[in-house]
């Protein structure tokens, strides 16, 4: 008899499930994958590069274009860090702000890959309604900063604007009508047979593999890991709010992973529905002369301002010589900035610690045991991967 | 075994109770270019210039706008005009680079540019993407969908 080869097949680049422009290299043998090789890169645009040559206050809206589908856990871990480097103290109405903001766009992040990896597995129906809760999303986004997608909706030390009229309201709706929603979309999934069939017992990763791979974010936690970092490192004002860390059922599968998105959602809910209550008054940006552009009425009408306003366009302002680190738990998982000032007012480096690229390296593992090619595509939604972030 | 499959098969109603639901349910779709979408108030569309009180430009060329630009969009050339005062010479976005972002309106101190609602952009060449003064001063021209 001959022997039978092994074959190598291309998935990706412009495969529609591997979810942006990933390209993976797998062996198989008849059915089953013997190994996988991730090819990234393809959405390189060296945004830690254009940092260099841009002022702080400049590169908040490239953040945006990091994990696109949710600029706004971007621009608070961006903006975080910068805080951290200039040791400035954000007002407490501008830190529930933007809880509440972070939270809708973890949220909205989570509706489109309920939507998307419903839909590569073969459900469609799920991808029309999450798409239909995440318009109300952008919706709020729209009326708060302008813009539904890349919002840039924060500044280095606080907001930009302070929340306009009628927001309030339609933050309460969305938050009173949204747990219904998610019992529906359960419905459709949760104890489906076609969907327990194809994620269970897919793409196992233990616990301790998971920690090993550096997985984070809702991944590691479908291993069974309670790490959130909103509960071990508290930022902003998580410390004040009351919610769990769901984690699955303990097998570290797809469906595992499946089952805390969905958790975390009616979570991210509940944090909503607890900030907005609690939303205090004052100022919705720090005082802080040096850092801080005056506000318009000043500049319009006295000079000092008017020079400080130009100083702070112009030339930025100057932090001191450090290097810091900040992280938030993104809907992805930990999402981190690396800023080493040498005290000009542009970062010397800026390293970006993209969840999802640290996520990805976890197929190697979640590959073994017999999986065969629909099992891949499976994974990759499982992981939740957004390939801006991973090539910046 | 038996149980399980009555199991599923209940699952699977019950799946369908939910699609079959929605048929009642009104349509949320908006029939694009028949209906518009009113965008909000802080919305960042095409930007535009102002024109002050008396009708002249607003703006004084000081570039505080082009400086801002994380993906330097702003060309401004200025130049001397009557009474040896400082004159704007020409005013160019290039909206193919702009990320509407809106940092440019934050940094202008004369309040002379703004952000419209204005978001269907798409035009048959390059060179209709960049916006000059004369264009930047008036409302853009959109062509509007006629039935």
């Amino acid at each position: 008899m001959p022997e039978t080869q092994e074959m190598i097949i291309n998935m990706g680049p412009q495969h529609p499930s591997t979810h942006g422009v990933l390209r993976l290299v797998l062996n198989l043998d008849g059915e089953i994958i013997t190994k996988v090789t991730p090819d990234i890169g393809y959405l390189h645009r060296g945004i830690e590069k254009l940092a260099e040559d841009m002022t702080y206050a400049q590169f908040l809206p490239v953040t945006d274009r990091l994990d696109y589908l949710a600029a706004v856990s971007n621009n608070l871990a961006y903006c975080l860090a910068v805080e951290k480097l200039l040791g400035l103290e954000v007002p407490k109405r501008a830190s529930y702000i933007r809880v509440i903001l972070t939270e809708l766009n973890r949220i909205a992040s989570h509706l489109v890959w309920i939507g998307t990896h419903a839909l590569d597995i073969g459900a469609y129906t799920p991808f029309l309604y999450a798409f239909r809760e995440r318009e109300a999303i952008l919706d709020i986004y729209e009326l708060f900063c302008g813009a539904r997608f890349t919002t840039s909706c924060f500044r280095i030390g606080g907001l930009p604007q302070d929340i306009p009229a009628g927001f309030v309201e339609k933050v309460e709706k969305f938050v009173k009508i949204f747990p219904k929603k998610v019992d529906e979309y359960e419905a459709l999934l949760t104890k489906n047979e076609i969907w327990l069939r194809r994620t269970q017992f897919v793409g196992i990763i233990s616990a301790e593999d998971g920690i090993n791979y550096s997985l984070s974010g809702p991944s590691l936690r479908g291993s069974g890991v309670k790490w959130d970092i909103r509960k071990a490192e508290p930022y902003c004002v998580y410390d004040e709010l009351e919610f769990d860390i769901p984690t699955g059922r303990g097998v570290g599968d797809v469906y595992d992973r499946y089952l805390v998105r969905m958790e975390e959602m009616r979570q991210s809910c509940k944090i909503v529905k607890q900030a907005i209550a609690k939303i205090p008054g004052g100022d919705f940006i720090a005082n802080a002369a040096k850092i801080v552009p005056p506000p318009k009425e000043r500049v319009l009408t006295d000079i000092e301002a008017l020079i400080h306003h130009f100083k702070l366009v112009v030339e930025g302002f100057k932090p001191p010589k450090k290097e810091v680190y900040a992280c938030i738990e993104a809907p992805k998982g930990e999402l981190g900035f690396y800023i080493v000032s040498d005290g000009s007012n542009k970062p010397y480096r800026l390293k970006i610690r993209p969840p999802s690229f640290a996520n990805l390296q976890s197929i190697y593992k979640m590959i073994e045991g017999g999986m065969m090619v629909a099992d891949v595509v499976a994974i990759i939604g499982s992981l939740d991967i957004v390939l801006g972030e991973i090539d910046r | 075994m038996r149980q399980n499959i009555i199991i599923s098969i209940i699952e699977l109603i019950r799946g369908l109770a939910v699609t079959c639901w929605h048929l009642f349910v009104p349509s949320v779709t908006l029939q694009y270019p028949r209906q518009r979408w009113t965008v909000a108030n802080r919305y960042r569309g095409l930007e535009r210039l102002l024109l002050n009180e008396e009708g002249k430009e607003r703006c004084v060329g000081c570039c505080l706008c082009a400086r801002i630009c994380p993906s330097r969009a702003i060309k401004i050339v200025t130049g001397e005009g009557e009474d040896y005062n400082k004159e704007v010479i020409s005013f160019e976005i290039d909206i193919a680079r702009c990320l509407f972002c809106g940092l440019c309106v934050e940094a202008c101190p004369k309040n002379a540019l703004t952000m419209t609602g204005e978001y269907e952009l798409a035009c048959y060449n390059r060179a209709g993407m960049i916006y000059t003064k004369e264009g930047l001063y008036k409302s853009p021209e959109v062509t509007k969908y006629k039935k």
